[in-house]
């Protein structure tokens, strides 16, 4: 029995090892100054512990006087996107939460209809949307970009918001579908009688009795739109649409790149995502997985 | 009716797109020439077939997709299986193993660059202080190791969904299954395959759908982490694709491309369908 423990035990280290190492990585550079990033061998430790790495991320003027006073021995470089980066958290919760917010709204509504409303053609419907999760992104990138192109919504929010619900949809629907069937619809059929409509019956009824699976989608379709990085690259190409993950995705590659504000954004970044996934975690289980499991 | 706001953008953006590539593929479609679009049946796919980076591309998918499907599956049941067991910290080390999910892949991917930097990483100089390499190796620009270190990258993020799923599964596993495998005094790997495994293949069958997916549709590591390289090594389909589209231009090829790509993804999902043997599983409605 003592033997089951160290190797349980050992496994948990190694799992947790596994998780925070690369965060802590991060965390680390972020609180270096270049001059020390630039070292070798690396500190495992920050030797100043500073944020000014985190002022810089949002006042890329200043940072940029900062390295230039430095002298040219570092030469340093500062991608340009980088001075977008406050405008592109705005940016990225915006996307995010109208995303969430659409996908809430009309998959409660298109999974109410598929579920309850048994009329001819759902389930054809109902298999297409799934089916919608097939398709390769990359299929639809060059057709996507060619019809937002010719009706001039190239380099908008709108543009990216569009092609983030058409990803978290057929998701959304099926978490919502299974979840659904698995509610009794005695309450429904009840309120049905006594002469309700179908939305009156949604909206008082169904709706409070789906919460977790509501709250587990709109986290779900709030995160994949939060980290989407390709068709955000392709769509924009000013500081007006860019998001968290285009800024990162676009500096990380330059050489030489001051690698200390890289690691104070991209903590920046994850810790919305760190938040919701701590705060929301029972929700997450209880919602998703009656649907992937019963 | 109460379809339509849900269905609409999948439609219009999903497969009406899906319809023009596969209009793309048949076609002759070269910004980069003066030519003007025109049909040409299998031209592009004959085109592909003869194109050596195509190849080389095409092997390193098929090699990161054997590679990340079985690790996201056995590293997810791992994880499930442990943290389904009862000790001090479980609670805890269930919300940390969840963490990953929400960080965006680029993150993942831009730390991970960090941490195999040639002069200033994590990783060269664990390795020369616990002496088993003697000077520092350049591991990005070498084939093996900048593979997976992308696969590792991608790994991070993609594995807690999966445990996630399987961990509920493990849960729900009722109490009597067990109890009547252990009076049939069934042995620790037994009781495993008959009734745990048994209990999750459905939701593995979903994994292994999401892992080859994921395997399949990659891009965020390599763009962020090797730009396709060293030597078009692990220049995933989905990032020649990209190429293709955005520096070559030639839409054709890259059409011709992606309908390869959902060709595959439908024929491993009808190959897992059939290997688990899940005669009863159906989307219900």
């Amino acid at each position: 029995m003592e033997r089951r423990k160290i190797g349980l035990y050992a496994a948990a280290i190694i799992l947790a090892l596994w998780v925070l190492l690369p965060i802590y990585w991060m965390a680390n550079l972020s609180l270096q100054s270049e001059v020390e990033i630039y070292t070798v061998p690396a500190y495992y430790f920050p030797p100043h512990p500073s944020i000014n790495n985190y002022w810089f991320s949002f006042d890329i003027e200043s940072a940029v006087k900062y390295f230039l006073a430095q002298g040219k021995a570092l030469s340093l470089f500062i991608p340009g996107v980088m001075k977008d980066f406050p405008r592109s958290i705005l940016n990225s919760v915006i996307v995010g939460v109208t995303v969430m917010i659409y996908n809430i709204l009309a998959g409660t509504l298109g999974a109410f209809g598929i579920t309850r409303i048994r009329f001819r053609g759902a389930m054809p419907l109902f298999y297409a949307s799934i089916a919608g999760r097939l398709i390769p992104p990359v299929v639809i990138a060059v057709p996507y970009y060619v019809i937002v192109r010719s009706v001039g919504l190239l380099d908008s929010l709108v543009a990216v918001i569009l092609v983030h619900i058409m990803f978290t949809m057929p998701f959304t629907i099926w978490i919502l579908n299974t979840y659904l069937l698995t509610i009794p619809t005695d309450i429904e059929d009840a309120a049905r009688v006594e002469g309700y409509s179908y939305l009156e019956i949604l909206r008082k009824i169904t709706f409070p009795l789906i919460g977790p699976a509501i709250v587990a989608i709109g986290i779900t379709s709030f995160m994949i739109s939060y980290g989407e990085f390709f068709f955000t690259l392709l769509l924009t190409q000013s500081a007006a649409s860019r998001t968290i993950p285009v800024i990162i995705g676009s500096a990380v590659a330059v050489p030489r790149v001051t690698k200390g504000l890289i690691c104070s954004m991209g903590i920046i970044g994850i810790l919305p995502a760190i938040a919701v996934v701590i705060l929301f975690r029972r929700y997450l289980i209880s919602g998703l997985v009656a649907g992937a499991v019963k | 009716m109460c379809l339509v706001p849900a269905l609409a953008p999948l439609f219009l953006f999903g497969f009406y797109p899906l319809a023009y590539a596969f209009y793309l593929s048949l076609t002759f479609y070269n910004l980069k020439t003066e030519i003007p679009p025109h049909f040409i049946g299998f031209g592009n796919y004959q085109a592909l077939a003869s194109d050596s980076v195509f190849a080389i591309s095409t092997t390193s998918t098929l090699l990161f997709a054997a590679l990340t499907i079985p690790l996201i599956t056995l590293l997810s049941l791992g994880e499930a299986l442990l943290l389904s067991n009862d000790f001090r910290g479980v609670k805890v080390l269930q919300v940390l193993a969840l963490i990953p999910w929400g960080i965006p892949v680029v993150v993942s991917g831009s730390i991970y660059r960090f941490i195999f930097d040639f002069n200033f990483g994590l990783f060269n100089d664990i390795m020369l202080k616990l002496g088993l390499i003697h000077e520092y190796q350049s591991w990005l620009s070498m084939q093996w190791p900048a593979m997976l270190v992308v696969a590792l990258a991608y790994l991070w993020v993609q594995t807690p969904l999966p445990t996630l799923l399987l961990l509920a599964g493990i849960q729900s596993i009722p109490k009597e299954l067990h109890e009547a495998a252990r009076i049939d005094g069934a042995k620790p790997l037994a009781h495993f395959r008959i009734v745990t495994f048994n209990w999750l293949k459905p939701i593995l069958f979903i994994v292994l759908v999401y892992a080859s997916l994921m395997a399949l549709w990659c891009f965020d590591p390599v763009y962020v982490i090797t730009v396709g390289g060293p030597a078009n090594f692990t220049k995933l389909i989905t990032y020649f694709t990209y190429e293709k589209m955005f520096y070559f231009l030639n839409f054709g090829q890259a059409g011709a491309t992606t309908i390869l790509i959902l060709a595959i993804t439908v024929l491993l999902i009808y190959l897992y369908f059939r290997a688990l043997s899940l005669g009863r599983l159906r989307l219900r409605v």
